[in-house]
């Protein structure tokens, strides 16, 4: 199953990491944090598969290093899901308040 | 250490114990080998393992806060294959085209049950191991259940 993140993360809506004048601080936005959970899932899901597409040709010296890598990718992903599901619930929250 | 230390440092042993079973496999396959390239009859291996702690001659400018020694990956990795150099083991039979002068021929230092109890010991050193990746994962996918009412 391949997921690409690429087109949701890089539109405008996402700020990049840009130098505030004022403070003097570099402000980092959810999207950088986010963007960069992205960014490490879809590399340990790529490894993942380039292993267990090496196991189906017959390539692969260690058996178990391809099922570590598919935990890794669940794992990776299971925390990215989480932490998705918090920001939102936070947001909604913050939305529902009355003006 | 980060979530997946455990797991990389578990998979390292995994890595070792499946070599040595084959360094054991290769000595059990062996047993009776009288002739080698060498010329000489096989002789029993050895797979020595080393603590991996990271540390190559220059690592120590790659982590900056972490110069002084100790502070390492952890996990095992394989120093290499040795021979074991203990004696050969005699067996009188005149008849073998590779006996010597007096009757014996030199067979290799394998001693079958030596190696059925490595194997043993190897296979539950691996299963060990996935027992430890099974709990470090449910540890970490303990910890996405905080906070869920």
């Amino acid at each position: 199953m391949k997921i690409s993140f690429s087109n949701a993360v890089t539109t405008s809506a996402l700020k990049p990491e840009r130098f505030d004048q004022v403070t003097g601080h570099t402000e980092v936005g959810f999207g950088d944090i986010l963007n960069k959970a992205i960014k490490g899932v879809d590399r340990l899901q790529k490894a993942a598969e380039a292993s267990t597409i090496a196991l189906a040709v017959g390539d692969v010296d260690n058996l178990h290093q391809v099922m570590i890598d598919a935990q890794k990718a669940e794992i990776a992903l299971q925390y990215t899901l989480q932490v998705r599901n918090k920001i939102l619930d936070a947001y909604q929250e913050i939305m529902r308040m009355q003006i | 250490m980060g979530i997946f230390d455990a797991i990389n440092i578990s998979a390292s042993g995994l890595t070792a114990q499946r070599l040595r079973m084959d360094v054991i496999t290769k000595n059990i396959a062996n047993v009776d080998t009288t002739r080698t390239d060498s010329g000489l009859p096989y002789r029993r291996q050895v797979a020595v393992f080393s603590e991996d702690t990271g540390n190559t001659p220059f690592s120590i400018f790659n982590r900056p806060g972490q110069w002084f020694a100790g502070r390492g990956l952890g996990g095992v990795k394989v120093v290499g294959i040795r021979d074991d150099m203990s004696q050969y083991r005699k067996v009188f039979d005149p008849g073998h085209p590779d006996a010597n002068g007096e009757g014996y021929v030199e067979m290799p230092n394998v001693d079958i049950v030596t190696e059925m109890v490595n194997m043993i010991s190897a296979t539950r050193a691996y299963e060990a191991n996935v027992t430890a990746i099974n709990a470090a994962k449910g540890m970490v996918t303990k910890a996405l259940e905080i906070g869920k009412a």
